[in-house]
């Protein structure tokens, strides 16, 4: 995790004198993760484990969320083991208590060894929610799209798209919640010649609702 | 027609009508004269003509009328007769008693033997009155004529009990009060009644009525109107409704199977992973299980009991209006107008 994060997540979670309209919410992550990559030599499929930590403030309308995670993903019999770090910033507008609107930024790091790739992409993103249970178990389904992409490798960006889904459950009277979702993103790279399929399982546990 | 039968007609057409009315009075003066001299044959005559029933004396003259016939019948050996006539003095008034000064002991004598055995009360009431529906209001004085027993009732038009004032054995003079309530507690409506005094023989049965016709007016009080019940809007459902349950259902299942089948629209099927129909199938089922916990027409107990609640509210707000409307009525006013007293008697007696 890096320290300037972490810094900013703390920072969001002491904000002095909120009002009761803003809400803090922040919840640690644990993750199953499988990426593939296709080209047209072969397909490389990595997989691996990853944690972190998400947590955002929303104010009225408003929110702003962060997420991290790190971990490693490895394809034992290709022998390939890479460390991988990825973080993203939403800024969001909820239209209406069911749907909410968002942009920010989305990084992405593979480190193998002698080697580091970098990904930047600018993303938009919709979400919609449907409550189950009123004030207890969300489901939620959240679809994204890349604008423009960075990616330090000698494919170009070509276009990036995503899909996550879950359910955010309530625990009891506790301000404390939990979420399963499931992602999965693909970006293509070159004209087509390249593509990166990831995959996420994530459970979530914290206190507040994001 | 002579000149002396016209002036005799004449005479007689102009003769004050008020003479007629005066015949009784003089007839009594004369009987008791009559009486004082001795004449008792003379004395029976005029004393019987003054005391025809109806003729227009009053009670007292009536009264002193029928203890003189008495005295006289039993003067000429006429005891029957002076039985009558001493059984009619008790009837007109219980409360008379033969002076011992004016009448000698064979008279007051045979009066006290008939006296004990005629069954009958008098009554002594205002002509009308007004009080406040709970108080002592409406004043009635009873004079037996000997012990027995009498009911005192308010009647409705239809005969049935409003009330009954008073029931037992009498044999001194009794004062009753009525407060203007029915038997229940609550006041007597406005209307038409009647008062009545029943003297009873030993069997229970009725020798003697005194009715009174009662105009009642009840003036009440101004009283609240009843809050009304609680509106729908105020309460909450006690049922499920259909909307919350069928959304957490199409909620969840459309969110469980655009989580299994929408990455497949971003990337190719050959690049996934099952794991998505895991965490679809989970959104799915929890879908599914909201709409059977929310189940539409579930009986919704937290509703319930506050509905329960605020019916309970309600009812008591009932219950205290209907206690302040109910003093409201008991504090009526009562106006009590009595008419003509009529006495109804058994044959025979």
């Amino acid at each position: 995790m890096s320290g300037v994060t972490a810094r900013l997540l703390a920072g969001l979670l002491v904000l002095p004198g909120l009002a009761p309209a803003q809400v803090v919410g922040a919840r640690g992550l644990i993750a199953g993760m499988r990426t593939t990559t296709a080209t047209a030599a072969a397909d490389l499929r990595l997989s691996g484990s990853a944690f972190g930590f998400e947590g955002g403030v929303a104010l009225g309308p408003a929110a702003l969320t962060l997420r991290y995670l790190e971990g490693s993903v490895r394809n034992d019999s290709a022998a390939i083991d890479r460390d991988f770090a990825e973080g993203d910033v939403t800024l969001w507008a909820r239209p209406f208590r069911w749907a909410a609107l968002g942009a920010g930024p989305h990084v992405r790091s593979f480190v193998a060894t002698g080697s580091t790739e970098r990904w930047l992409f600018w993303e938009v993103r919709a979400r919609a929610t449907a409550g189950l249970w009123p004030r207890a178990v969300d489901a939620y389904l959240e679809g994204w799209a890349a604008v423009s992409g960075d990616v330090d490798v000698p494919d170009a960006f070509n276009s990036g798209r995503g899909l996550e889904g879950g359910l955010e459950v309530a625990v009891g009277r506790l301000p404390v919640s939990v979420r399963l979702r499931y992602r999965a993103e693909r970006i293509g790279l070159g004209d087509g010649a390249r593509r990166e399929t990831t995959e996420h399982v994530m459970l979530g546990v914290g206190i507040g609702r994001l | 027609m002579t000149w002396r039968a016209l002036l005799a007609l004449g005479v007689v057409l102009t003769v004050p009508r008020g003479a007629g009315a005066q015949a009784p009075a003089t007839y009594l003066a004369s009987g008791i004269r009559a009486y004082q001299d001795l004449e008792f044959d003379r004395a029976a005559g005029l004393l019987r003509r003054a005391t025809t029933p109806g003729d227009g004396l009053t009670v007292a003259d009536l009264t002193r009328g029928l203890a003189y016939l008495g005295a006289t019948e039993i003067f000429r050996s006429q005891t029957d007769s002076a039985r009558g006539a001493f059984g009619r003095l008790v009837r007109a008034d219980p409360r008379y008693r033969i002076d011992g000064l004016v009448f000698p002991p064979e008279v007051t004598t045979v009066f006290e033997a008939v006296r004990r055995t005629v069954r009958a009360v008098g009554v002594q009431l205002p002509d009308s009155v007004t009080f406040r529906a709970g108080q002592p209001g409406l004043v009635l004085d009873l004079f037996p004529s000997a012990l027995h027993d009498v009911r005192v009732e308010i009647l409705r038009a239809d005969g049935s009990v409003a009330r009954l004032v008073y029931a037992g054995l009498l044999g001194d003079s009794l004062r009753v009060e009525w407060d203007g309530r029915a038997t229940g507690g609550a006041p007597l409506p406005s209307g038409r009644y009647v008062l009545a005094f029943t003297s009873l023989d030993g069997s229970g049965g009725s020798l003697r009525v005194i009715r009174v016709p009662l105009a009642i007016a009840l003036t009440l009080g101004d009283t609240t109107p009843h809050p009304a019940p609680p509106a729908e809007a105020a309460l909450l459902p006690e049922r499920a409704p259909t909307g919350p349950a069928l959304r957490a259902l199409l909620g969840g299942v459309a969110v469980g199977l655009a989580v299994s089948l929408g990455p497949s629209l971003v990337a190719s099927e050959s690049d996934l992973s099952p794991t998505r129909f895991l965490v679809g199938a989970s959104v799915s089922v929890a879908g599914l299980s909201t709409f059977f916990a929310l189940r539409p027409g579930r009986p919704i107990a937290a509703n319930i009991t506050a509905n329960d609640r605020v019916r309970a509210a309600w009812r008591a707000d009932v219950d205290r209006v209907a206690q302040q409307n109910e003093v409201l009525k008991r504090a009526a006013l009562v106006s009590i107008r009595l008419g003509p007293r009529q006495v109804v008697e058994r044959e025979g007696t």
